[in-house]
């Protein structure tokens, strides 16, 4: 009987600092203050620290085409795609919340997430 | 009786963990449809409510979509002067449309389709068509020769239909009615140009609708504060191509048939209801800003945020305007 208490002990413990544990990672890894993110379709493919640090250019290919990125100077833009549009180039660098910067054609939204 | 324990303890825990948005947090989803962006951020949190607007949305746009075989629209376009029998809703936005028409002295044309395809803006096939086109199709633009009996609505052959500027506003108002009736008290919805906000934001205060600077679009130029309704804003810098050096927006002038060039570049109206924004917004950007301000006068029931090419800034008064640019900045006032 004991041991069953021990064990019953051990599992929900074992639960309990898992639960803890997956709670951190979860914080640790969620960007803390301003982010942006590149989503896909609803799947988010980057995020990064907004003003971000970071200076590359690369592109994000998807069955119905290409978008240029290029991040620089603390944000980020579309600098150039195959789609017939071109809003998301002519809307320029990410620089607000409420302004995402969209490729329809592509469904490709780059957007600022403020805490 | 520990089986039990266990049995309680295990879901309880596993809700803890899993769960990303706490429920003081509003909750946010996004989602592509009727050509446009759509974004929620509302509250309280209800895991139903991204597949009900959704669902709506996808509803709405199987009815009024211009480009989608089987649609109201494409029901209508393709009568051949023959009667066709709608949905009440299409039925409402066509009525209301020309009733918007007829009040704007035709500023608001629902019947542009022929002209709209001409260049390429709902196909993104984008050129500038030759003078002869343009004036052969507009010969099909008469909103005189279109009947609204009922659901039944009845066309002249050749004239085409296209609610793109009506229907973002209609389904705004839509779902926001389908986001309160799930009891939603707070909450910003955003279908690309078009804002529409549920009461304040859940600490009291209004919500703070950023205006985008016509001249770089992914900044604010200003902003304006809102506790009820919609903000729509129509502008020449959101859709547009460049041949020969010179820039073609999507704002067709119905008297010419080419893009309306009265000074304006943006045009944002607040109001009640999101589908009478969505038309003034088209309406009163092709007026121009005289003609606009007196409209302004003549209804008194909208708020209205013209941007010139200028570049200048004109505001109605009662507006809560904020965050005000460089740029030199008028309050329109009610005529005496």
């Amino acid at each position: 009987m004991n041991r069953k208490a021990l064990l019953l002990g051990i599992v929900l413990g074992v639960i309990f600092l898992g639960s803890g544990g997956v709670l951190l990672w979860q914080n640790l890894h969620k960007p803390q203050g301003a982010h942006i993110e590149i989503v896909q379709d609803g799947k988010v493919l980057y995020t990064m620290a907004y003003p971000t640090a970071e200076t590359r250019t690369f592109r994000i290919e998807s069955e119905n085409g290409w978008n240029e990125i290029t991040i620089r100077d603390g944000s980020i833009c579309i600098s150039d795609a195959d789609c017939p549009d071109q809003t998301c180039v002519k809307t320029g660098m990410l620089r607000s919340e409420s302004l995402p910067i969209v490729c329809l054609p592509h469904k490709l939204v780059i957007r600022l997430e403020e805490p | 009786m520990r089986g039990t324990q266990l049995g309680v303890l295990l879901p309880v825990m596993l809700l803890l963990t899993g769960c990303a948005q706490s429920a003081s947090q509003p909750q946010s989803w996004d989602f592509f449809a009727m050509d446009t962006y759509m974004t929620f951020k509302v509250w309280p949190q209800d895991p139903a409510l991204p597949e009900r607007t959704r669902t709506e949305i996808e509803r709405l746009e199987s009815l009024l979509s211009v480009t989608r075989d089987g649609s109201d629209l494409d029901r209508i376009n393709h009568a051949r002067g023959t009667p066709v029998t709608v949905s009440p809703e299409t039925a409402e936005i066509i009525q209301m449309g020309l009733s918007c028409g007829a009040e704007t002295g035709g500023a608001l044309n629902i019947a542009m389709y022929p002209v709209s395809k001409l260049w390429g803006f709902t196909q993104d096939t984008h050129q500038v068509p030759a003078p002869g086109e343009i004036a052969d199709a507009l010969e099909h633009t008469d909103l005189s020769r279109i009947s609204v009996n009922g659901e039944t609505i009845t066309v002249p052959d050749g004239t085409e239909l296209d609610l793109g500027a009506l229907a973002k506003g209609y389904a705004g108002d839509r779902l926001r009615s389908v986001l309160q009736e799930n009891g939603v008290t707070s909450g910003i919805l955003s279908l690309g140009g078009n804002v529409e906000v549920i009461g304040t934001k859940l600490d009291g205060s209004p919500w703070r609708v950023g205006i985008a600077d016509p001249f770089a679009p992914s900044e604010i130029l200003c902003s304006v504060m809102t506790r009820s309704g919609a903000v729509v804003t129509s502008g020449s810098y959101q859709r547009y191509f460049e041949e020969n050096g010179r820039r073609y927006h999507h704002i067709l002038d119905p008297e010419t048939g080419y893009p309306a060039e009265q000074g304006l570049v943006s045009v944002t109206v607040t109001g009640e209801d999101g589908v009478t924004c969505d038309a003034l917004s088209t309406a009163l950007f092709v007026m121009g800003k005289e003609r606009a301000v007196a409209e302004w006068n003549r209804r008194q029931d909208f708020g209205m945020i013209l941007i010139t090419d200028e570049p200048a800034l004109y505001y109605t008064e009662g507006l809560d305007m904020q965050d005000l640019p460089a740029i030199p900045v008028e309050v329109i006032s009610h005529e005496p």
